[in-house]
């Protein structure tokens, strides 16, 4: 559930925002329906900018998006290594070379 | 001309006299060898079936290899011919994945149960509760959660985590919108979490 009470922005954060009207920051919602995108490097550079300032500001959502982040990292880094048997790979380099058989 | 039907590769015989030089097909195709055969192994379930699966794809890309074209993408071709030739002639004898309450998806599924047990005090000691979990995510707990996902999520979450393909790329391979591999991939992936959580707490099947 998003019931996370928006957090306030810091002063300075709030200065910078009025200084810098054009760029928008997102709300919680608009951070986390973006998860997936700014995971897998699917988000325009304007987009991913926007996403990244909201992490910036909002501790919970950074701490949940490292998490998501991690949690990709170590699936990958386990499930990866598994190659194609080398026996397999020989057959196959033979049946490249077999004259084609009628079916 | 550059988009292959992918039933095509089932049904068309190539042109007489199409011949291909083998090495020019390894050049192309080989690299992607490793990820089709895990691919293979996702969708079927088991090593024998893999390998055939695998075996069919890659002699089955060959006769069709003239309908590649050069500089597109070799990756998203191959997953896309293996896709077509699983859902033909595999899927029935495959595992179809255990059938997964779809309630309680929640964002963050793991990160707010981690949350819950250290507010409920479960596990006051544990000083890094994420690295303990992610230590305990072993290989084995991982290909089950992933197996046990409907195939549709399956193979949409394993394509867009563990093979690093883009949602153009999965599309492709997929044959499906960019907007669905979006909407699997948002759903696939709290069932995953859901179906770690559950394995992680030491529960042998996924509550339905």
């Amino acid at each position: 559930m998003n019931d996370e009470v928006e957090p306030k922005l810091p002063a300075e954060l709030l200065a910078a925002k009025l200084q810098c009207d054009s760029v928008d920051f997102y709300s919680c919602e608009e951070a986390i329906k973006r998860l997936n995108e700014y995971l897998d490097h699917e988000l325009n550079e304007s987009e991913r900018t926007v996403v990244i300032k909201h992490l910036e500001i909002c501790k919970p959502c950074l701490s949940r998006f490292t998490f998501e982040q991690n949690l990709i990292v170590s699936i990958r880094q386990k499930l990866c290594g598994m190659a194609a048997p080398q026996p397999l790979k020989e057959r196959l380099k033979g049946l490249l070379r077999q004259p084609p058989k009628d079916e | 001309m550059s988009d292959l039907a992918s039933q095509s590769v089932l049904d068309e015989e190539p042109p007489a006299g199409a011949s291909v030089n083998p090495e020019l097909f390894e050049a192309e195709m080989n690299p992607h060898l490793d990820a089709l055969y895990r691919n293979a192994l996702r969708l079927t379930g088991n090593a024998n079936d893999a390998e055939d699966l695998l075996q069919d794809t890659y002699l089955r890309a060959y006769r069709f290899f003239h309908q590649y074209q050069p500089g597109t993408n070799a990756k998203a071709w191959l997953f896309r011919i293996m896709n077509t030739v699983f859902l033909n002639e595999y899927r029935k004898k495959s595992r179809q994945g255990e059938t997964v309450s779809y309630d309680g998806l929640e964002d963050f599924y793991l990160y707010n149960r981690l949350a819950d047990d250290i507010a409920g005090g479960d596990r006051p000691e544990i000083e890094n509760p994420q690295k303990v979990v992610m230590d305990k995510l072993d290989q084995e707990v991982i290909e089950r959660a992933i197996q046990a996902l409907p195939i549709e999520f399956r193979d949409t979450v394993a394509l867009a985590t563990l093979e690093e393909m883009s949602y153009q790329e999965i599309a492709d391979a997929l044959e499906i919108p960019v907007g669905t591999v979006r909407s699997r991939l948002s759903r696939g992936r709290k069932l995953l979490q859901k179906a770690l959580w559950s394995y992680l707490n030491g529960e042998e099947t996924l509550e339905r």
